[in-house]
């Protein structure tokens, strides 16, 4: 199969989302590896399920709620914003937002990559078991809440409660932080973390040699439930 | 779940294809809800006078409509009356104030007024957003500005009296769209009903309209009404507020209801979800973006 039969182009325009999801699918399966997709125009629940490696689709435009959601190993570009959920559930794979994207971005991934280059809504990263959130903005309420693995990397600021009742993982941030969550707590930044950082933000061209992060870890008091501390406990719940 | 949607021109005086904006707007998001939908639009507003809509509860006897014009020729000079849909137009020759509503709503009982203002005009009935202006050709209003909203019912009946928006009574021109449940509703309910507050439905939406009502009453801005509300309103909340200079905002501390905003040096969209925002956004170097959790904002000319 030659180069140029692998590229595909998709125009979202007078399909259903059902129709082009099943024509996303179809290309792939006829062996695609490149695909655009024009026309998206924010609608919900675009390019799920996919498993398949060594494969990239391009959307031009915004997408709605739930895009990426439950993927595999692509790798999706989207040249606009992204709605609430954005690759909600991933397990593999790397999903990259050339705008803002709604609340609960990265919801629940469990590996591979997600970066969004403007702002979030609330709740970024929630409950993450896995892999790496990366917003260049700002990051809205409760961003990190219950975090269980993995690692959120914020180069702007955060809104109230960063970090609320995260189990483990890390969180590091470069901007102010209005406030951190329930059991959320400063790390000392080591060498190693700095290198992971510059490794990281490279390749979307974030310099973190001249940034200067803090560290957000769990501190393990909301692990065991404990009348000694009802303080905590009442801020908790 | 709901869907609410704004829309506003910056420059003073400003006006255009308004009514199709916010029909195309609701009618994007009807997953969010189908159960009913309102309007409530903006024009340069008159000098005197205002204008007001009127709906017969169910089980109204026949002729009731016209009773409600003859009510209001009885009170006041009536310039035109029309009957729209399930509705009683009327553009009355008063300066009297919300005080009229009530007297019309004595006079014809079944009555009730839920439109009043100089520019205002709410247009709210079942079915979705293409229904509603099938029957009352929302499209053709020409605007400044305007709020829309669909409904997903969860707490009160299905009935164009429990469909918003809700009018702040008895203050001209103000309205008010929400999404989420406001779970302190009885206790500010009977907060506001022993200050002397009425309230046509059982909508806890409405709540927000009669608290906004009572804060301006109070001397209060609109701005500081709005910045108030998102402490002393307890639940989930995204709501729109319009007036006669413009719209105002706000979002409860959790975050927890949707609302984007994108603007440029000619005007503001509002919506639930962007895919609303780029059915009537032509330019796509304007991206809209989510607002924070206990954000307010305001524009207004």
């Amino acid at each position: 199969m030659g180069q140029l039969t692998t590229a595909a182009t998709i125009d979202c325009e007078g399909l259903t989302t059902r129709e082009a999801n099943q024509r996303i699918h179809a290309l792939i399966k006829e062996g695609a590896r490149e695909i655009g997709i024009d026309n998206p125009r924010a609608r919900h629940a675009l390019a799920p399920g996919i498993k398949a490696d060594d494969l990239t689709l391009e959307f031009h435009g915004p997408v709605g709620w739930y895009a990426a959601g439950m993927n595999d190993g692509p790798r999706i570009r989207v040249h606009g914003n992204a709605g609430w959920g954005l690759a909600e559930c991933m397990m593999r794979g790397q999903v990259e937002v050339y705008g803002h994207a709604g609340s609960g971005a990265a919801a629940s991934i469990r590996g591979g990559l997600v970066y969004v280059r403007g702002d979030t809504g609330a709740r970024a990263g929630v409950s993450m078991k896995g892999g790496t959130l990366i917003v260049g903005g700002s990051v809205g309420y409760m961003t990190g809440f219950m975090l269980q693995a993995g690692t959120i990397i914020i180069c702007g600021g955060a809104a109230d409660g960063l970090g609320d009742s995260m189990y483990a993982g890390s969180i590091y941030v470069a901007g102010p932080v209005e406030s951190l969550g329930a059991d959320a707590v400063d790390h000392p930044l080591t060498a190693e973390d700095q290198s992971m950082l510059a490794e990281t933000l490279d390749p979307f061209g974030i310099d973190a040699g001249t940034t200067k992060f803090r560290k957000i870890e769990s501190g393990h008091r909301l692990w065991n439930f404990s009348t000694k501390e009802p303080e905590l406990w009442r801020h908790a719940l | 779940m709901c869907g609410i949607a704004g829309f506003f021109y910056k420059d003073t005086g400003s006006q255009g294809p308004l009514g199709r904006t916010l029909v195309d707007m609701c009618q994007e998001m009807y997953r969010r809800g189908t159960d009913s939908v309102g309007f409530a639009l903006y024009g340069v507003p008159r000098e005197h006078g205002y204008v007001m809509r009127v709906q017969l509860d169910d089980g109204a006897q026949p002729g009731q409509d016209e009773a409600v014009v003859a009510a209001a020729r009885a009170l006041v000079s009536v310039n035109d009356a029309r009957f729209v849909g399930a509705n009683v137009r009327l553009e009355v020759d008063s300066d009297a104030g919300g005080g009229l509503a009530d007297a019309i709503e004595a006079a014809v009982p079944g009555s009730r007024v839920f439109s009043f203002g100089r520019s205002m005009e709410v247009i709210k009935d079942l079915g979705s957003a293409d229904d509603v202006d099938s029957v009352y050709r929302v499209s053709d209003f020409e605007g400044t500005h305007g709020i829309g909203h669909t409904r997903m019912a969860t707490e009160s009946q299905v009935d164009i009296a429990h469909s918003h928006p809700f009018w702040a009574r008895p203050f001209p021109d103000i309205a008010v769209v929400h999404n989420g449940t406001i779970t302190n509703y009885h206790q500010l309910r009977r907060r506001l009903e022993n200050k002397g507050h009425r309230f046509a439905t059982h909508n806890d939406s409405e709540v927000i309209a009669v608290y906004l009502a009572d804060h301006l009453q109070a001397g209060e801005s609109l701005e500081g009404a709005l910045r108030k509300s998102v402490t002393d309103l307890d639940g989930t909340f995204a709501y729109l507020v319009s007036t006669k200079e413009g719209i105002g905002l706000a979002r409860d501390q959790f975050a927890t209801k949707p609302l984007l905003y994108a603007e440029d040096e000619e005007l503001v969209v509002l919506a639930s979800e962007e895919i609303a925002i780029r059915r009537v956004l032509g330019d796509p170097r304007l991206q809209p973006h989510e607002l924070q959790a206990k954000e307010v904002r305001w524009w207004v000319n």
